[in-house]
């Protein structure tokens, strides 16, 4: 759905470092480089990142404006 | 017991106890993985939340960022209130957000603090709204464990290693093969003394693969156990140097009070 605030197996900080991969990745550079950048050494992780799939923009399609219920 | 400190970046620290027992780091290890109370938000009134994420993942999000702060609280076991709740010992922040555009990221540095306890990072990313949509909430936050559940614990990874030995015999013939065999690559020919050396000895993860590879069984791996390096990851709340300092003074405590007991029971 969103950025997991930290990582399942470790319980390391890693959602706010989320933006920033996105932002390196999106522009062509190797995940594995933004990661080591990152300090996001361990595998448990890494995966973290390089599994994730932000589903909160597609449930947020679905979202009805208030006014837009008015008006219907 | 001689502590060297091996390397410290923003969030780890490594120390090096030589000369000490692998039990009393572990008991080191194991009292800041599970002893050293930090505060941590466990309680969230939820008063409006029109977000796409339900209260209760809303809730766990918001107990999962770590805090700072809360020194002057008391720990909910011993607070008058008898572990309710109450000014003594919990701390409150309030969370009001309404969108005005699509895609705003509410970030946790939004969390108000109302008491001693605030974020110990502002960058956490805890729901996506769109415009029209509302968070109001106040949470509480209070003093824990790591033995209660894992948000109060202050480190990620917290993790003890010996010390590696490689013993390289004489009659090693510099034919280079566990040089490049060695998976972290520790190993490097000297060439103006002519020898085998270890270049980093504590990235040695003791695999043996040199040992097998090598055709006259010249080089030997072991580890030496009165050495061990204790590696800390903390997760904000408090500084790693903070956090080894109160194990030691946490274990000073426990052995004390154990002492005393026993001098009890034989002295009555």
């Amino acid at each position: 759905m969103i950025i997991p605030v930290r990582c399942f197996t470790c319980g390391k900080v890693i959602g706010d470092k989320w933006e920033e991969f996105r932002k390196a990745t999106l522009s062509g550079r190797n995940p594995a480089e933004v990661l080591d950048s990152l300090g996001i050494k361990r595998y448990c992780c890494r995966r973290m990142f390089l599994s994730h799939i932000d589903l909160i923009d597609e449930a947020l399609q679905f979202h009805v404006h208030k006014k837009e219920e008015v008006n219907a | 017991m001689d502590v060297e400190v091996l390397g410290s970046t923003n969030d780890q620290l490594s120390v090096i106890f030589r000369g000490a027992q692998p039990t009393f780091v572990n008991a080191i290890r194991r009292i800041i993985m599970a002893e050293i109370p930090i505060p941590a938000i466990e309680k969230v009134y939820v008063a409006e939340n029109t977000s796409v994420l339900y209260d209760e993942i809303l809730a766990h999000r918001l107990g999962m960022i770590p805090m700072r702060g809360g020194e002057t609280l008391v720990p909910p076991d011993q607070c008058n209130c008898g572990g309710k709740g109450c000014g003594f010992c919990e701390s409150v922040l309030t969370l009001e957000v309404e969108a005005k555009e699509d895609n705003v990221v509410v970030y946790s540095g939004r969390l108000k603090a109302e008491g001693s306890v605030f974020p110990a990072n502002n960058d956490i990313p805890i729901v996506k709204l769109n415009s029209g949509q509302k968070i109001a909430l106040v949470a509480h936050a209070r003093l824990g464990r790591g033995k209660e559940h894992a948000k109060w614990q202050p480190v990620s990874a917290c993790v003890i290693k010996y010390e590696p030995v490689v013993s390289i015999q004489a009659d090693c013939d510099l034919c280079g093969i566990c040089v490049e065999r060695c998976p972290r690559k520790i190993l490097e020919i000297n060439e103006n003394e002519k020898k085998l050396a270890v270049r980093s000895i504590w990235d040695c993860s003791l695999c043996k693969v040199c040992e097998e590879v090598c055709p006259k069984s010249a080089i030997k791996v072991s580890y030496n156990d009165k050495t061990s390096r204790l590696t800390i990851e903390t997760t904000g709340s408090k500084s790693n140097e903070e956090l080894l300092i109160s194990a030691f003074d946490f274990l000073i405590k426990k052995c004390e009070s154990l002492k005393n007991s026993i001098g009890g029971a034989t002295n009555g």
